[in-house]
C-alpha cells in the first residue's frame, strides 16, 4: 500500500467539493472579512479582501463551477450572505518566486484528510470546469470523487480567459489531466515557515 | 497611458495625490493632477445617451458626464447620491463622472499592489489595488476611465468628445 497525503477537503457553497494540499491552505478566517467589489472582474472573482494588511482576490470557485455549467454568467457572489466563510491558500504563481496569497469562498469549515494513491480516479465529467482548475482527483469514501485544485492556474489570468473569450488564453503548460496520483496533494514542493499559524508570510505582490 | 502600479517611490513621487471617487460600494482612486474641477450635478444638462447622462458647462463650452454603477457599468439615469461631478482632464478634453463622494487622499499613505492576474484583462480600467486604511480604492486615471467609458458604448460618437478638447479655451 502507498503511503497516504495529508490535505483539506474544502466543502464550498452549493455543495461541491474540492481538496488542497495541506500546505496550501494557510488560515480558516473566524469571522467574515468585508468584501471590496472590484470593478469589472470575472464572476467568480468579483472581491477583495484585506488580510493582515494584504489586499488578496477573493475567488469564488462556485460561481465559477456554476457560470461554466451553463455558460451563464451569474454575479453569484452577490448573493453572498453576510456570515460567509473565507479562507487564505497559498500558492506559488508562474510570475513570482515568491509564495502569494489568496482568499477562498467556503461554504462550511474544512476537514483534514488524507488520501493513498489508490484512490486516483478520473476527474467528475461534470462541469466540464474541473478540467481547467483540477490537477488529480480521488475517490473520497463519502462524497465521491473529489478533485485537487491547481490554485497557480486558480489565481492566474486562465480563468479570466474563460470568462471573456477575448482574453488571450494561458500559455503555461498544463498538466495531464485525472491522470496523476493524489500524491500531489501534499503541495508543490515548497515551504511555508509558518504554515497554520496565521503568521506573516513571504509574499509578493498579488 | 497606464498608471505606473509598482508602489515604487517613483510612482507615488508622480502621483504624489489622489482623489478617491466613490460609486455606492466601490471607490476609484484617480490622480489629483489629472482632476480639473468639482461641479454639482444640479448643473447638469440632462442628456441620457447611454453611458452619458448630460453635459456640463465649462469654460464657455460643454462637456459629456459620464455615470456608472459600482462596477462600472453604464448607468442611464443617475441613481440617488451622485451629487458631485469630477471634472477629469483626458488628452482630448475634459469629462465629468459623477460620484457620491470624493476625497482627497495622499499617495504616501497608499499601500499599492498590481491588479491580480485573476482579475484582470487587457484594458481594464483599473491598474492597481491602494489599500487606505481599512479601504480598498481601485487605481485608474482620466484617460483610461474615458477610454473604457467610451468603449463601454460602442454607439457613442467618440469624434463628439474629441471635439470638445479644452485647448483652445483654456489657453
Amino acid at each position: 500500500m502507498s503511503p497516504e497525503s495529508n490535505g483539506w477537503l474544502l466543502k464550498l457553497r452549493g455543495g461541491w467539493r474540492a481538496a488542497l494540499g495541506l500546505r496550501e491552505l494557510v488560515h480558516v478566517l473566524p469571522y467574515s472579512p468585508r468584501l471590496y467589489p472590484i470593478p469589472q472582474t470575472p464572476s467568480h472573482v468579483r472581491h477583495a479582501i484585506l488580510w493582515e494588511g494584504r489586499i488578496l482576490p477573493l475567488l469564488d470557485l462556485t460561481a465559477f463551477l456554476e457560470a461554466s455549467s451553463d455558460r451563464d454568467l451569474q454575479p453569484a457572489t452577490d448573493r453572498l450572505s453576510l456570515d460567509h466563510m473565507v479562507a487564505i491558500v497559498a500558492y506559488h504563481a508562474a510570475s513570482t518566486p515568491e509564495v502569494s496569497l489568496g482568499g477562498m469562498l467556503l461554504g462550511k469549515v474544512p476537514e483534514r484528510i488524507q488520501v493513498a494513491d489508490e484512490q486516483a480516479c478520473a476527474l467528475p465529467g461534470s462541469p466540464a470546469a474541473w478540467h481547467q482548475v483540477a490537477i488529480a482527483c480521488f475517490e473520497h469514501p463519502d462524497h465521491g470523487a473529489v478533485p485537487i485544485l491547481d490554485l497557480p492556474r486558480l489565481f492566474s489570468g486562465a480563468l479570466a480567459a474563460h470568462a471573456w473569450p477575448t482574453y488571450d488564453s494561458d500559455s503555461r503548460p498544463r498538466p495531464e489531466r485525472g491522470a496523476r496520483t493524489p500524491g500531489l496533494i501534499e503541495g508543490a514542493g515548497w515551504q511555508i515557515d509558518a504554515l497554520g499559524q496565521g503568521a506573516a508570510l513571504p509574499v509578493g505582490d498579488t | 497611458m497606464k498608471t505606473p502600479t509598482s508602489g515604487s517611490p517613483a510612482w507615488r513621487s508622480r502621483h504624489p495625490h489622489y482623489v478617491a471617487l466613490t460609486l455606492g460600494e466601490a471607490t476609484l482612486a484617480v490622480p489629483q493632477a489629472e482632476v480639473h474641477t468639482l461641479e454639482s450635478m444640479l448643473d447638469l444638462e440632462p442628456d441620457a445617451d447611454g453611458l452619458r447622462v448630460g453635459w456640463i458647462r465649462l469654460h464657455g463650452r460643454r462637456w459629456p458626464v459620464f455615470c456608472a454603477s459600482p462596477s462600472l457599468e453604464p448607468m442611464a439615469s443617475l441613481p440617488d447620491g451622485r451629487r458631485i461631478c469630477v471634472m477629469l482632464s483626458a488628452a482630448s478634453g475634459l469629462f465629468g463622472f459623477a460620484c457620491d463622494a470624493v476625497s482627497s487622499v495622499d499617495a504616501a499613505h497608499l499601500d499599492l499592489v498590481t491588479l491580480p492576474a485573476c482579475m484582470a484583462r487587457p484594458g481594464h480600467p483599473v491598474s492597481a489595488l491602494a489599500r487606505s486604511g481599512d479601504e480598498v480604492l481601485c487605481v485608474t486615471c482620466a484617460e483610461d476611465l474615458l477610454d473604457f467609458a467610451l468603449r463601454a458604448r460602442p454607439e457613442t460618437d467618440e469624434s463628439e468628445v474629441r471635439r470638445t478638447a479644452p485647448s483652445r479655451e483654456l489657453q
